[in-house]
């Protein structure tokens, strides 16, 4: 136990993935703050109207500090994305939108309150030495506390949802998705939208509605223990990419998919280029792969080796070349991009991996 | 100021920790579970009729009102338009007899009705007729039926 607290406590590691954090969440707290902008410029003041504040009627803020806030959260954001005071900017912009959320709770939503949590932890980290408009950048490494805590916080969200819709026998049951599902067909119906028999009886079925509630819930408890083992990471990293591309599509959630996908940076290993991706550059088509690869590896996974007559091969941390197809699951793996393929492509290997080599007879 | 010292690594995370457990663990006290990470809890509507309290010869009457807006007589004896979106521009709130989805569940809207009924009727100082705004609520929780809830806001 001390030993572990000594490891969360002291820790430190390469901060490069972290300003790259930094870019995206600035990003939606610009978002964010643009939007509440518009919002008092065009229907008005929160506060002229009803309203249910968390504090005390006095500690809301008048109309023009309300906008002078506002504003400042955008100049905050603007900070972070740039790299300039980003720190600062990152902490000032969570802080306001914290107390802005306990001014109003009709405007609360559960995905602005996570990205003021993750911009507030975040200004604990070096996320300042990386991915800066403004001045060099820096290859530094950095206390990984703060990181840490955002993990928890990250799994503490899907804990806590997973765990709430598991009591709930409505949920686990099927019945809260089976009204959704049931309504979609009615949205449908009434835009004139005619949906294939098949789907109808699909998104009609309590069944599917049980099954896909079980799966949920499922999915949200593996993703809160699965993200931290080395082991699951990937799987649940794959798994999270799925099931908050489907939520983005199937519900309004804002930013919350983008938010939690930019969240699983914190997942990945920080420190940088421990594989590598060998080739001859004397092979054109290698190299201009090669030159792809260096474009899409935005989280600075491989190091490119150039070298007369080497094998076009990906080499994992474990020191293990990869070749063909092989490699090209390793790829999928480390590039975001890419990654949506790589369970699809895992398994494919897998099996032509499992398939008898072709008798030389 | 950002790059604290062991100890106060080891107070930030513990207080961090123990507030965001206490919130979360503490959400079902709250009727909108607000920081609780109670992520599309229920599938719920309602549809709520608003009517004024109003004193006619001795006795207190329901009167309904229709499309959210009522006239009243002031102090001054004079006829004046009143109007729940005057006040409540909350989306699913501001449309009276129709089904509405309850967001974070029924018990958040419902919270958020009696809420804006308090305070419509904290800013009508000029009706001198409503004693009190209600409404009276048809509920569907999760596809069925629920129970009807009447809701009352008393002018102070």
């Amino acid at each position: 136990m001390r030993q572990f607290i000594s490891r969360v406590l002291d820790a430190e590691r390469p901060a490069y993935l972290l300003g790259l954090l930094r870019v995206l969440l600035g990003l939606f707290l610009l978002i964010g703050s643009l939007g509440a902008l518009r919002e008092a410029l065009e229907n008005g003041y929160f506060a002229d109207f009803f309203h249910i504040p968390l504090l005390p009627e006095w500690a809301v803020p008048s109309r023009n500090v309300y906008l002078g806030l506002l504003a400042g959260r955008c100049v905050g954001a603007c900070l972070a994305m740039l790299g300039v005071g980003s720190r600062f900017g990152l902490l000032s912009a969570a802080s306001i939108g914290l107390y802005l959320q306990c001014c109003d709770r009709l405007h609360y939503h559960n995905n602005r309150y996570v990205l003021e949590l993750l911009a507030f932890l975040l200004a604990f980290t070096h996320c300042d030495r990386s991915f800066r408009l403004l001045g060099t950048n820096q290859a530094a490494r950095g206390p990984y506390w703060a990181a840490w805590l955002m993990k928890v916080q990250i799994s503490l969200v899907y804990a806590t949802s997973a765990l709430s819709k598991l009591v709930d026998a409505d949920w686990r049951g099927g019945q809260v998705l089976h009204v959704r599902y049931v309504h979609v067909l009615d949205v449908a119906a009434a835009r004139g939208h005619d949906l294939p028999s098949f789907v109808q009886s699909a998104l009609g079925s309590p069944l599917l509605a049980e099954i896909s509630s079980k799966s949920a819930i499922a999915g949200e408890l593996f993703l809160a223990i699965g993200l931290w083992l080395p082991a699951t990471r990937a799987y649940a990293l794959w798994l999270g990419v799925f099931l908050h591309f489907g939520i983005q599509v199937a519900a309004r959630v804002e930013i919350f998919s983008y938010l939690m996908g930019a969240s699983y940076l914190l997942f990945a290993v920080p420190e940088l280029r421990e594989r590598k991706l060998e080739f001859d550059p004397q092979v054109p088509g290698d190299a201009r792969r090669a030159r792809w690869v260096a474009r899409l590896d935005w989280l600075a996974r491989f190091e490119l080796v150039a070298r007369s007559g080497a094998a076009w091969s990906a080499i994992d941390r474990d020191g293990r070349a990869r070749h063909g197809l092989d490699a090209w699951v390793l790829l999928a793996r480390a590039l975001p991009l890419a990654f949506p393929l790589w369970l699809p492509l895992s398994a494919v290997a897998k099996v032509k991996g499992r398939r008898p080599a072709p008798s030389d007879a | 100021m950002f790059d604290l010292g062991r100890t106060a690594r080891a107070g930030f995370i513990g207080a961090y920790l123990t507030l965001q457990l206490g919130l979360v663990f503490t959400a079902d006290w709250r009727p909108d579970r607000v920081f609780g990470f109670r992520m599309f809890n229920e599938s719920s509507s309602l549809k709520f009729e608003l009517y004024r309290k109003v004193r006619r010869r001795g006795a207190e009457r329901l009167v309904k009102v229709e499309e959210g807006a009522w006239e009243a007589l002031t102090a001054h004896g004079e006829k004046r338009a009143f109007s729940w979106t005057e006040r409540v521009r909350f989306g699913a709130l501001t449309r009276p007899g129709e089904f509405v989805h309850a967001a974070y569940g029924l018990d958040a809207q419902l919270f958020r009705l009696q809420q804006a009924l308090e305070d419509v009727v904290h800013h009508i100082d000029d009706d001198r007729e409503t004693v009190a705004l209600v409404a009276q609520v048809e509920t569907i929780k999760n596809g069925r039926p629920g129970e009807a809830v009447t809701l009352e806001a008393r002018r102070p």
